[in-house]
């Protein structure tokens, strides 16, 4: 059988939420419950598509960078990233070369906005517009 | 009453026995949710014929932002004996000898009206007494404002900054790159935009609470606020930042309104119209995005202390992932230029 952790966390969610919380007499306790609810859709959620995310952030840059190459500064790395595969998809493999390519991103969005390189800031800014897009945490009331 | 909450309720009591020179007996305790930053208990003290509320706050082992408590008893007896705004009065901060409460705390009378929870305000019986929440919410920030911060006899243990703004975003920059686990695109072209269009002190100084938003005052059923609360990282500085604060889309579920009440230029009207103090419209765009940089960097902040510290409470992680992707949302909204406005409304412009 191939396990669903993801539609167990949310059913875990959904049975404290109908069968725990109702039951809680406490104010804190029933307070608490709803933050562990939160806490799971959101577990749920990044776990379903943590990997998928931060390699589309990986190949966007990778496009970002390569379609600038020709006013990139070389004196920022960004030229040795290009070819770069993260070690595994192991999620912690995936997030340390995820947290390289952002590095090296906001070094080049603060060398746009110094050097004045419109076309690259608003590209930068549309990245960022996906970016957060692609992480955004549906249904958790916050 | 809880029974993992009894000792604690009882070695108050044994505390303030002593500390009163009266006996006195527990009577009530629960904890209350929410306090982010402290572990807060309601509790009832019996002293002969009298009941007496409470209000414990307690460190935790690790908190949502790492705030003086000193700093924040001593606001709480500017505050109250100036009587410029409702609050709590502050009865006793022990920090050398905590005894069997093992952790620093504060104690404080209990307001016996009112409640704090945000939701609360949407709920149908509350439609009617929104305006009149919203005036007393800005017209209250708009008294703070324009009391001089000789009146409060702040000086003896606030800094005052010669630059505001700069004070305000050196600290909490510093905040995100020291917190920060992973690298934060969106918090660091905030601050480089910050930095260029940093505005000229206003030369206007007031006591900035630091929080001053919905659920952070008590207000009851017929729409009256009885007291300010959680002034935990309360600080000198423009009068500007608790207003744009106060607007700051994450407090409301509806961006055009702000805290729940009001129409976003209404509220600035109220405060206008109470403070007597002008806006420059410049100065208050930067304000508003300080504020989300700010915001943004509590969440940076409690996400490091929920991965790294003792305390596993769930709001940490809460505040650390849905709040920081919200807020960074609201950022790209308002700097990237491309003109859509998905989660927010523009920057409020009072030019």
């Amino acid at each position: 059988m191939i396990p669903k952790p993801t539609q167990t966390l949310t059913d875990l969610a959904t049975r404290i939420a109908t069968h725990i919380l109702p039951n809680c007499e406490a104010e804190y306790a029933q307070a608490d419950s709803g933050l562990l609810v939160g806490l799971l859709l959101t577990t749920a959620q990044e776990f379903e598509r943590s990997i998928e995310c931060r390699m589309q952030d990986i190949n966007d840059l990778k496009n970002l960078f390569g379609n600038f190459a020709t006013v990139l500064p070389a004196d920022i790395a960004w030229e040795a990233l290009l070819q770069q595969q993260p070690e595994s998809f192991y999620l912690s493999d995936v997030n340390q070369l995820h947290g390289e390519f952002l590095d090296i991103f906001i070094q080049l969005h603060s060398w746009a906005e110094q050097t004045h390189q419109v076309e690259f800031e608003t590209a930068a800014w549309a990245f960022l517009r996906r970016h957060t897009e692609r992480h955004k945490y549906e249904g958790v009331a916050v | 009453m809880e029974a993992r909450l009894t000792p604690i309720g009882q070695a108050v009591a044994r505390y303030l026995t002593d500390h009163w020179q009266t006996s006195c007996e527990l009577a009530d305790i629960s904890q209350i949710p929410g306090g982010a930053s402290r572990e807060t208990y309601r509790i009832s003290i019996k002293t002969g014929d009298n009941l007496r509320g409470l209000i414990l706050r307690r460190d935790p082992p690790s908190s949502l932002i790492d705030t003086e408590r000193q700093l924040e008893f001593n606001t709480y007896q500017a505050v109250y004996r100036a009587g410029v705004v409702p609050v709590p009065e502050p009865i006793v901060l022990e920090e050398a000898n905590p005894g069997e409460l093992l952790r620093p705390f504060s104690i404080m009378a209990q307001i016996s009206q009112g409640q704090a929870t945000p939701a609360g305000l949407d709920e149908p019986a509350m439609q009617p007494h929104k305006a009149k929440l919203g005036q007393q919410m800005w017209g209250l920030l708009g008294n703070l404002a324009s009391t001089p911060i000789a009146t409060l006899n702040l000086t003896s243990f606030m800094q005052v900054p010669d630059h505001p703004a700069q004070h305000e975003l050196n600290y909490w920059t510093e905040v995100i790159r020291q917190d920060a686990l992973h690298p934060q695109p969106v918090a660091e072209a905030t601050i480089r935009w910050l930095q260029r269009h940093l505005p000229e002190p206003s030369g206007q100084l007031c006591l900035v609470h630091g929080d001053y938003r919905t659920g952070n005052y008590l207000y009851t059923p017929q729409g009256d606020i009885t007291a300010i609360l959680d002034w935990e990282m309360a600080h000198i500085g423009d009068p500007l930042e608790d207003l744009a604060w106060s607007l700051d889309p994450l407090w409301s579920a509806q961006p055009e309104i702000a805290g729940r009440l009001l129409p976003r230029q209404q509220a600035v009207n109220i405060w206008q119209q109470t403070s007597s103090l002008q806006i420059d419209s410049e100065a208050f765009k930067w304000w508003q995005v300080f504020a989300s940089l700010k915001a943004l960097a509590i969440w940076i902040s409690s996400n490091e202390d929920y991965v790294n510290g003792t305390t596993k409470e769930p709001i940490l992680a809460l505040a650390g992932w849905p709040l920081m992707d919200r807020q960074s949302r609201f950022l790209v909204d308002r700097l990237s230029g491309d003109g859509q406005f998905l989660y927010s409304e523009p920057l409020l412009d009072l030019a």
